[in-house]
């Protein structure tokens, strides 16, 4: 193929239009396709708006090629830039999980998903509760049956 | 804005991807939640997913010295051989009661017949040992038995007595009698899955006296 640094130019939902190199695109799954077969249009995401788009953009780029490095500098200073770029409210990383959902991105659908998952992991039930403003819908009575399942549970 | 704003399958694979004993805890944040995890597709593929991949072991020899094992799915060395060198002699016949993530309780039943400090638990993974004082109402007579547990709850390590007479004595209500194990260094370790097998660093034993506490009088 003669296109090393062929673009691709995608719209989000609010209209913004924007460019990302062919390598870039390739690593989304579900524009595959359409980056392979040589679409030259605009390719349009009715699911994800500009923001959330151009951060989507900005981890892919720095991730392509860096994950699979072996330099050990290299691997360190993309965890830390990982740590700085989720560093965002609940709402966009959840907007970020159901874009790289949509646009089946793994390495950015998994990286988000252990975020969330890591600020539940240590938390008590109330705690995670009111991170997820959960309502507590269970009666006094049910919760108790679910909480005595098990020993350790008891003590919460 | 909650988690409900995701749609299920969302919600799902971030569940997924907690430790067991966080994704538990979980099931009573709320009855959505409790459906997701209660599935038992869901519980399928996560188990698929967690395999236990290493592990310790011990093994008593014919002479009561003991030899720790690391285990990984395709090796296993040797941990430590000579576990208490300062105090060997006081605590032969040792036996191991219960093992709880990398920790071993270990008594000693005659001593503890006698009402003498016989128990204790043990770090492989460290090469110390920390002695076991009895609570005033622990009763480590007859058919005692003693099983290490960890609370996630509270990041502590607990003591279950499962002695008859215990089982006899209380009441319903709280038929356990649980004791808290609190020395530093042992009383928070993470979730199961976080759990590193460093090489054991060669360090001396160091036994140093628990705090036990009763859990029913917190």
């Amino acid at each position: 193929m003669s296109s090393k640094k062929k673009v691709i130019t995608l719209r989000s939902s609010d209209g913004e239009i924007f460019e990302v190199e062919e390598a870039v695109a390739l690593e989304w799954l579900t524009i595959k396709p359409l980056v392979e077969s040589g679409c030259t249009d605009a390719i349009p995401l009715p699911q994800v708006t500009g923001n959330i788009l151009a951060k989507v953009i900005e981890y892919c780029k720095k991730h392509i090629g860096a994950s699979e490095s072996e330099d050990r500098k290299i691997l360190y200073e993309l965890e830390s830039w990982d740590a700085d770029f989720i560093k965002v409210d609940q709402g966009t990383l959840f907007d970020l999980i159901r874009a790289a959902d949509y646009l089946t991105i793994k390495t950015l659908f998994e990286f988000t998903c252990q975020t969330v998952a890591d600020t539940i992991k240590h938390k008590t039930i109330e705690e995670v509760r009111h991170i997820f403003r959960e309502s507590n819908d269970f009666t006094p009575e049910e919760e108790k049956e679910i909480r005595g399942k098990s020993w350790w549970l008891q003590g919460l | 804005m909650g988690m409900d704003v995701l749609e299920t399958e969302l919600q799902e694979a971030i569940l997924s991807k907690l430790p067991a004993v966080s994704l538990f805890r979980c099931s009573a944040v709320s009855k959505i939640w409790l459906g997701i995890i209660d599935d038992s597709t869901f519980r399928r593929t996560y188990q698929s997913k967690v395999r236990i991949f290493s592990g310790v072991s011990c093994r008593e020899n014919w002479n009561s010295s003991h030899v720790f094992y690391k285990f990984t799915s395709d090796r296993c060395s040797v941990l430590a051989k000579e576990i208490f060198t300062t105090v060997a002699e006081e605590f032969s016949g040792l036996r191991v009661r219960s093992y709880c993530y990398g920790l071993f309780y270990m008594d000693n039943y005659e001593f503890a017949r006698r009402g003498r400090r016989g128990s204790l638990v043990f770090n492989p993974f460290m090469k110390e040992a920390l002695m076991v004082s009895y609570a005033p109402d622990w009763m480590p007579y007859g058919h005692s038995r003693h099983v290490l547990g960890f609370d996630p709850s509270t990041g502590t390590f607990k003591l279950l007595d499962l002695s008859l007479r215990t089982l006899i004595r209380r009441s319903s209500e709280q038929p356990f009698i649980i004791s808290r194990l609190n020395a530093r260094g042992y009383a928070k370790l993470p979730d199961i899955s976080l759990i590193q097998l460093n090489p054991p660093i060669s360090k001396k034993c160091t036994p140093r006296t628990l705090e036990m506490s009763t859990c029913g009088r917190e």
